[in-house]
């Protein structure tokens, strides 16, 4: 059973800067739910229906992440990255799952325009930049 | 093609044109021919057979161009033969109407290919309960995640199940959609693939800007996620080619890139 550490109880005014950022994105991502969600009652359209309801779960995510950032308790970074540290193996295959499904998927979205390549190694460029600027400078999303 | 009409202004109905495609291997009642076009090639448009000319009337763009099209000749039965490649007619104004001809190139569809179009259509009914069982594992986890939330008390949970409803609530669609291939004929197979591969012809730029964003986020949280005891960068570059490979595969199993049409 993972456990938590007590040491991210401490919000520091870098981490409080942090949560107005996720607090600002909710924020953004409920207004662009709001709208989705007129627009998917005007078509009566199920699929703007499902993807309001997982902007809503985004929503719920991100409000979560900004209150723990403000008042210091455990945000899902942590839960995730001790996840990651404590069952590495089962963490591992669940991500190179949804990578391959994803990288199926953008295939399978894209094939008709003959930028799908560039699509697709667009995508993996884009993950290693983000990557590369998480390692180096110690940004954390 | 040509049509009796000058180009439209914009915002007013485009006019409608007329492809003529001359053959005198192709006739009735061996063969018959269709022409798909538009950015989904949907819908298809049967031609009127006439004196070694098969004449199709097809809606052209605002500006009087014509649309990206292929023909497709299918025998008796309606299996497709052959096709041709994509065209696209650029019409200029002669004498009052538009006028353009060329010369088509067309490729046989070989009796493998054509066997795995039909099989492809066949495992179309088992891809919409795959989705559809997909769908359901989703329920029963976002209501075991609810009951979870409800009991701890916990916005993440809550979040969490709201996303897998979500999700579920798309792969229910998806089935729907596979199941029944609409009646209408303007738009009889709006899957997501082809909702959102339509969304990303019609607007490259934006939706390379927003993946290109989400991929590098993904990037970089999981360098971070991973990073708690020691950097993985490692783990950044299995995903990539794990990545990689998926795109491979669907591009590989997507005899798709050649065949959807005929499906």
């Amino acid at each position: 059973m993972t456990t938590v550490t007590a040491s991210a109880s401490v919000a520091t005014s870098s981490d409080r800067l942090a949560g107005v950022v996720f607090a600002v994105a909710a924020c953004i991502l409920l207004v662009f739910a709001g709208l989705m969600l007129l627009q998917a009652s005007l078509d009566r359209d199920p699929l703007r229906g499902s993807l309001v309801i997982v902007l809503a779960g985004l929503v719920a995510a991100l409000g979560y992440e900004s209150y723990a950032l403000w008042t210091g308790a455990v945000t899902i970074s942590k839960i995730a990255a001790q996840q990651f540290q404590d069952h590495l193996g089962p963490w591992l295959a669940i991500l190179l799952v949804v990578m391959v499904v994803l990288g199926g998927v953008v295939v399978d979205f894209v094939y008709r325009s003959r930028r799908a390549w560039l699509v697709l190694a667009g995508g993996a460029a884009a993950s290693v930049g983000g990557g590369l600027i998480a390692h180096f400078t110690g940004w954390v999303p | 093609m040509t049509t009796s009409e000058q180009p439209s202004p914009a915002g007013q109905a485009p006019p409608l044109g007329t492809l003529m495609f001359r053959t005198t291997e192709f006739e009735p009642p061996d063969y018959s021919v269709v022409i798909r076009c538009g950015p989904r090639w949907q819908p298809a448009y049967r031609g009127q057979y006439r004196d070694g000319v098969w004449s199709f009337t097809v809606p052209l763009s605002a500006d009087g161009s014509g649309p990206m099209f292929r023909f497709i000749i299918l025998d008796s039965p309606g299996h497709v033969r052959m096709i041709s490649e994509r065209l696209r007619v650029r019409a200029f104004p002669d004498d009052g109407a538009l006028f353009d001809e060329g010369r088509v190139r067309l490729r046989r569809i070989s009796r493998p290919l054509r066997a795995v179009a039909a099989g492809m259509d066949r495992h179309r009914t088992s891809a919409a309960w795959i989705y559809a069982l997909a769908a359901l594992v989703l329920v029963i986890a976002t209501v075991l995640f609810s009951w979870r939330a409800y009991q701890d008390q916990s916005l993440l949970r809550a979040a969490l199940a709201l996303i897998l409803l979500g999700i579920a609530t798309a792969l229910a669609y998806e089935a729907d959609a596979l199941r029944q291939r609409r009646a209408d004929p303007s738009d009889p197979d709006p899957t997501i693939a082809r909702v959102a591969g339509l969304a990303f012809l019609q607007h490259p730029g934006a939706w390379w800007g927003i993946f290109v964003v989400i991929m590098g986020l993904a990037g970089a949280l999981i360098i971070h996620f991973t990073s708690s005891n020691g950097a993985h960068p490692w783990v950044l570059g299995f995903a990539i080619a794990a990545y990689l490979a998926g795109g491979l595969v669907a591009a590989a199993v997507a005899a798709r890139f050649h065949l959807w049409f005929l499906a």
